[in-house]
């Protein structure tokens, strides 16, 4: 037995229709249509007893299913590119790779028994130093000023400049810049003594600044290209430093840290906080040492130096964004299927609602064999 | 210096070396008169207007380092003549000219740049004197870019043809404007590498918006380093150091 066609199966149905109409005029005419009927159950047998082929419709229907099925799997599956993140975190160190240049102007109080510049390609002691001819005025100066009063006045870092801020144990503060130039202010009044020089072999001579007048001013300059090793400020801080508005492209929470001869180890030097998926309202709480990798762009609002580490709050756009480290990182950028759910909810209950409805009217047709 | 004089008079009669193509900084929002708002002018080539701005500075400012400075008339067909001084000591950089209203709060800007030893007419009639500003209360600066920085230059303003613009020069005057009340403002000026003296303490009480002048007896032909500290009310020093050099 052949497969009926799809024209065959059609030109019956037609039939069918037009000897019941035959019938229905004949019966409203007051005639008996016998033999009409007698044809219809014919037919209607032939059609019962034809074999059926699937029709192209069922076919699309089949095809239409299975990319729509794809469809969906990808949107479970497949992260958006970029996602929105908020975060509010303390650390004890943090990179950013600046976007635009920084500037900073105020007043840090530091204190004034430890303070110390490292491969600065110019310092600018201030001009009571200039009687001192052999004073280098480039590398690295360290300094003290018992009982006086050292404060961090400026500081400029570069565009594209990678400036580290570590806070370790007993208020000691690093502020690390390296690809970029920088420059800054120090204030400084009462008596200073030190060495300075790369090397740090030369002796400052005690210099007495009088706090009655304007402080000693000690300026330093990292040039851009100046060598491989970066400018390093380290203090000791007795008040909080806040900086604002810092655009970044890149921030990182992680620190090499001495681990022997092995490979060397970078660990999280997260204290806490939250992390916030803007996209999809998700908190993501952070602990200890929480191996949170970005790969992001926007905007440090606020990074505090404060005796509980450095807090950063920062918004913007991420590109990874990771919790744990190998195989047990996980990502927690949203597919696209939770962006649109948390994006377009009204839009995305409309899609379902006619997707469904789609399916529904698509399945009754298709089972009901009606075109 | 007569003889000086006598060999300076052809190049005014002549005309000036023109101003410098000159770029505009764009983060300036101009007010909306478009007559009276910051933009891009010609003849000569320049940056003029009144922009707004939302907040005012914190520091204190340089707004003016003039060599010497004629009675300004307020005729609107007039124009002022700024010049640049000679700076081949320098390998005659060019010199970016900048004039700002002394007045707090108001917002008047004209940037141009000069060939070293070159000069511009200023036509105080097509922006300043309709927008109501008194051409003696803005200020006019000029410095040079090096590699340490930028060194300020005093500029002359004088009526073009004006024998007054052939005299001697005389020693030049900075003048600041303090944006708060200062307590305590002092200076001192220095040659680099030699002793440094000690600081000067201006005498009058410095309000906010107040210009505060100083006359420079800073010799000729050297760069000098003008170092100057402030301390507003209830706040702390601000030292800010200028390099200025006078040909």
């Amino acid at each position: 037995m052949t497969n009926s066609s799809p024209t065959e199966t059609h030109a019956l149905r037609r039939e069918i229709e037009r000897v019941a109409a035959e019938a229905r005029r004949k019966a409203l005419d007051g005639e008996t249509p016998t033999e009409e009927i007698n044809r219809v159950k014919a037919l209607q047998d032939i059609l019962v007893a034809l074999p059926e082929k699937r029709s192209h419709q069922f076919y699309w229907a089949i095809i239409t299913a299975a990319v729509c099925l794809i469809a969906v799997s990808l949107a479970w599956t497949v992260p958006i590119r970029e996602t929105r993140v908020q975060l509010d975190v303390t650390t004890t160190s943090v990179s950013m790779r600046l976007a635009d240049s920084f500037a900073w102007s105020g007043t840090w109080r530091i204190d004034p028994t430890q303070v110390r510049l490292e491969h600065f390609s110019n310092l600018d002691l201030p001009p009571e130093y200039f009687a001192s001819d052999s004073i280098p005025r480039e590398g690295s100066l360290d300094f003290k000023v018992p009982g006086g009063d050292v404060r961090l006045r400026d500081l400029f870092v570069g565009q594209g400049g990678l400036l580290t801020i570590e806070r370790s144990e007993a208020s000691a503060t690093d502020i690390v810049v390296q690809d970029a130039s920088a420059h800054g202010d120090i204030y400084v009044s009462g008596t200073v003594t030190g060495r300075v020089g790369p090397s740090l072999d030369a002796n400052l001579a005690p210099k007495r600044f009088d706090p009655e007048w304007p402080p000693g001013r000690f300026g330093f300059r990292y040039d851009d290209g100046h060598g491989a090793l970066p400018a390093l400020l380290h203090v000791k801080f007795t008040d909080m430093l806040s900086l604002r508005e810092i655009s970044v492209n890149g921030l990182d929470f992680f620190a090499e840290r001495a681990g022997g001869t092995g490979n060397p180890a970078f660990t999280s030097q997260i204290v806490s906080g939250t992390l916030t998926i803007i996209d999809t309202g998700e908190h993501v709480p952070l602990s200890a040492a929480a191996a949170l990798q970005l790969n992001t762009h926007g905007l440090v609002s606020v990074l505090q130096v404060t005796q509980e580490g450095v807090r950063v709050k920062f918004e913007g756009w991420a590109r990874r964004v990771e919790l744990g480290k190998g195989d047990f990182a996980r990502s927690l950028k949203p597919t696209i299927i939770e962006w649109l759910f948390h994006q377009r909810k009204l839009g995305f209950f409309w899609s379902a609602i006619t997707v469904l409805w789609g399916i529904g009217w698509g399945a009754r047709k298709l089972l009901s064999g009606k075109d | 210096m007569r003889s000086i004089a006598v060999l300076a008079l052809p190049l005014l009669v002549l005309g000036s070396i023109p101003a410098l193509a000159q770029p505009c900084p764009v983060n300036l929002r101009p007010v909306g008169d478009n007559n009276l708002g910051y933009r891009h002018r010609p003849a000569p080539d320049r940056c003029e207007g009144f922009y707004t701005s939302p907040v005012s500075g914190e520091e204190l400012e340089l707004l003016s380092f003039l060599e010497g400075r004629i009675a300004l008339d307020q005729n609107p067909a007039h124009s002022l003549l700024i010049t640049a001084p000679d700076l081949r000591a320098l390998g005659s950089p060019p010199v970016t000219v900048v004039a700002r209203a002394l007045p707090l709060h108001v917002y008047y800007r004209m940037d141009a740049t000069l060939p070293s030893g070159g000069s511009m007419q200023w036509p105080i009639g097509e922006v300043v004197l309709p927008g109501g500003l008194d051409p003696g209360k803005i200020g006019v600066i000029g410095s040079i870019r090096t590699s340490e920085g930028n060194v300020y230059v005093p500029l002359r303003i004088s009526a073009p043809n004006s024998h007054e613009a052939l005299r001697s020069p005389s020693l030049p005057e900075i003048t600041f404007r303090a944006p708060v009340d200062l307590e305590i403002f002092q200076w001192r000026l220095y040659e680099a590498e030699r002793t440094v003296p000690a600081w000067n303490r201006y005498a009058h009480a410095v309000s906010e918006g107040d210009p505060v002048s100083l006359t420079l007896d800073t010799p000729a032909g050297k760069e000098m380093t003008l170092d100057v500290a402030t301390r507003p009310s209830g706040a702390d020093y601000i030292e800010i150091r200028y390099k200025i050099f006078r040909p």
